[in-house]
């Protein structure tokens, strides 16, 4: 998670700018949602792994 | 070796002539005038130092000597003497002897005079800045004072004007050939200075201070030097694998590279053996590893044809130890060696010299062979990788690299290991299969191309009307007649035509033909390799390349497959696997190498 946060933050930043021979920035919309999807497999193996079930 | 013997002879001859200098001292003569005694005439008198007694006995003895001296020399030797020195031969044997002692008296003393000046003038420095004296303080110490002061002058013998130089015996030319051992050892190293310092001179081992131009002068040296391959782990600059070098200072591979040079050093000395150069031959008999052989008798010269099979492989993994260190350093000493055997000979076998020019060979051999073998190992790495790639896919590949070696030297002896040499060749493969690719497109583009230019005739030409009317052309075109459509349709669907086979190669990268698809899964490889080496075998790397895969998928539920593929259903080994891998701060993320390694990563992945 946080290789991807911190990867969205690059993407962010104006960083890859400094590099002119990069024509393909980073697709940060695709990170974010690979990061949220990544949280929300966290959170479920989270609940999983707690043992507790859903109420329905 | 010549000059030295040659300064011998001469040596010898100017000690037989000097064996026949008249050598007079001021004082008296030593002995008698055919001995030959070196001669000294001090400027001041010692009898000024001396005390009286002193002096009553010196005179004494000197009249002694004088008489003894007078009683072995003729008179015509005197007279001879004076004549050289230009002085008056008349008198007898007691007046001549004093003239004869005052000239050279006179004589000395000018000589002191001029040192002495000499010595004033260094002291006093020049405006010349060519002219550079240095005063050394250790000369008057070690000198005695009195040596230093004092003038000389020596007579010749009245023979030895008329003495030649014994006729030298016409020396036989022979092949001169010396054993190793002959070789002198490099000279001791020179004295420390007072503070205990010591001056030497370093050469670097990198010049190529070739000044016989017999490297220049060799097919091919030029083309290796310039080699990816053949380049060693000094000469090829940072290399992606060579993130081990650390290691490769350890003991181990210190002790390796010490076995390796020697079996290199055997296999050089046998391949020197076969050619039979005479100094060489003798290398046959000290083989241990190797087989014996018989040497040549006659100098033959190498030839590579004869160098049987299991010589090469048995030293194959040792020719290339640090990317062929070992061997550039072994045949560095040969060659040294090489050149002194051949001394002033040069290339000429008939008078002994030739042995450069064999070590020279013998290396261009086993450097061609080296090449071949790292070659042949990186050829069937990559068959290996792009089996596994074309059969079980990326992850079939991911498989394999992440079980591969990762090394920084070539001296594996299989096949399967990820090293900079497979990156060298990757690049060669590439390099190539652009070129026939680029072949087959120009092909193409050449099949397209005629039909038209053969066309020159264009049909849409004919259709015009032209007309003239009130001066003016006028040109018409009649798309309801028959003729006009059907030639219209004709050209419309040759357009079309065109257009697909323009347009097809460009909007897809992969190409129908073999060559373009293996041109394309060689350049993945490639890059694939090129970011394995980037990112270790471990956490970091293994998330890295999933996030890319996670990036490359186009869809969520896909994402979610990979990543509970890839880290699994237990959310301890995920999560901290996840939390491990990243070690970016944001704050320093502008310049951080890492990140910039993965945006490359990303952007070859997404590509």
């Amino acid at each position: 998670m946080e290789l991807i946060s911190s990867s969205i933050e690059y993407g962010e930043s104006t960083s890859h700018q400094l590099q002119p021979a990069k024509t393909h920035p980073l697709n940060v919309r695709l990170l974010r949602s690979i990061l949220d999807l990544v949280k929300d497999l966290h959170e479920r193996q989270s609940f999983r792994a707690s043992g507790v079930k859903a109420a329905n | 070796m010549n000059s030295i013997t040659t300064r011998t002879v001469r040596l010898l001859a100017t000690l037989a002539i000097a064996s026949l200098f008249l050598i007079i001292q001021a004082h008296a003569f030593l002995s008698p005038l055919p001995r030959p005694r070196p001669f000294l005439v001090p400027t001041r008198s010692t009898t000024s130092r001396s005390s009286e007694t002193d002096q009553g006995i010196n005179d004494a003895a000197a009249a002694a000597e004088d008489e003894s001296l007078l009683k072995s020399v003729t008179k015509k030797q005197l007279q001879e003497l004076c004549q050289q020195t230009s002085l008056s031969d008349k008198g007898t044997k007691e007046v001549m002897l004093k003239r004869l002692r005052d000239h050279a008296a006179d004589q000395a003393a000018l000589e002191h005079q001029r040192s002495l000046e000499r010595v004033k003038r260094v002291e006093e420095g020049s405006d010349d800045p060519k002219q550079r004296y240095e005063i050394t303080n250790d000369y008057e110490t070690d000198v005695d004072e009195e040596d230093e002061d004092a003038g000389f002058f020596y007579f010749n013998t009245p023979e030895a004007i008329n003495v030649t130089k014994p006729a030298e015996k016409p020396r036989k030319k022979e092949p001169v050939t010396w054993h190793s051992s002959a070789i002198s050892a490099p000279p001791p190293p020179t004295e420390p200075n007072e503070d205990g310092e010591r001056v030497v001179q370093i050469y670097s081992t990198k010049d190529q201070n070739d000044m016989t131009g017999i490297a220049a002068a060799q097919p091919g040296q030029a083309a290796l030097g310039g080699d990816a391959l053949s380049n060693t782990v000094s000469s090829g600059g940072a290399q992606p694998w060579d993130m081990d070098q650390s290691a490769t200072t350890s003991e181990t591979s210190s002790k390796e590279m010490q076995e390796a040079k020697e079996k290199v050093i055997e296999l050089v000395q046998a391949l020197l053996a076969m050619s039979g150069a005479p100094a060489f031959v003798g290398f046959a008999e000290d083989l241990e590893n190797l087989p014996a052989f018989e040497a040549p008798k006659e100098f033959v010269g190498f030839n590579p044809s004869q160098v049987p099979a299991e010589f090469l492989t048995a030293s194959s993994q040792a020719l290339r130890t640090g990317r062929g260190q070992a061997l550039q350093d072994v045949l560095r000493q040969f060659e040294m060696q090489g050149i002194g055997q051949d001394g002033m000979a040069g290339d000429k076998v008939k008078a002994g010299g030739g042995h450069y020019r064999e070590v020279c060979k013998v290396r261009a051999f086993l450097e061609g062979y080296r090449r071949a073998e790292v070659r042949r190992l990186a050829r069937e790495t990559t068959a290996l990788m792009l089996d596994k790639l074309v059969q079980e896919g990326v992850e079939g590949l991911d498989f394999t690299l992440a079980s591969m070696t990762r090394s920084s030297d070539d001296t594996s002896d299989h096949a399967g290991e990820l090293n900079d040499s497979l990156l060298d060749y990757l690049n060669d493969a590439i390099r190539q299969q652009e070129k026939k690719v680029d072949q087959i497109v120009a092909a193409k583009l050449d099949k397209l191309s005629p039909g038209s230019a053969q066309n020159e005739y264009d049909p849409i030409e004919g259709l015009w009307n032209v007309t003239s009317e009130d001066g003016q052309r006028i040109e018409s075109i009649d798309p309801n007649d028959k003729n006009v459509q059907r030639v219209l349709q004709e050209e419309f669907k040759k357009e079309e035509y065109m257009k697909a086979e323009m347009v097809s190669p460009t909007s897809d990268s992969v190409g129908d033909s073999a060559p373009e698809q293996l041109l394309l899964l060689l350049t993945l490889l490639r890059e694939r390799i090129k970011a394995e080496a980037a990112f270790a075998p471990d956490e970091k790397g293994r998330n890295l390349r999933l996030l890319a895969y996670c990036l490359r998928v186009s869809t969520d539920s896909e994402r979610e497959q990979l990543i509970l593929k890839d880290a699994g259903n237990s959310l301890d080994v995920s999560n901290s696997e996840l939390e491990n891998s990243v070690c970016y701060a944001y704050g320093s993320a502008t310049l951080d190498p890492t990140l910039t390694v993965l945006l490359a990563f990303h952007s070859v992945w997404i590509r």
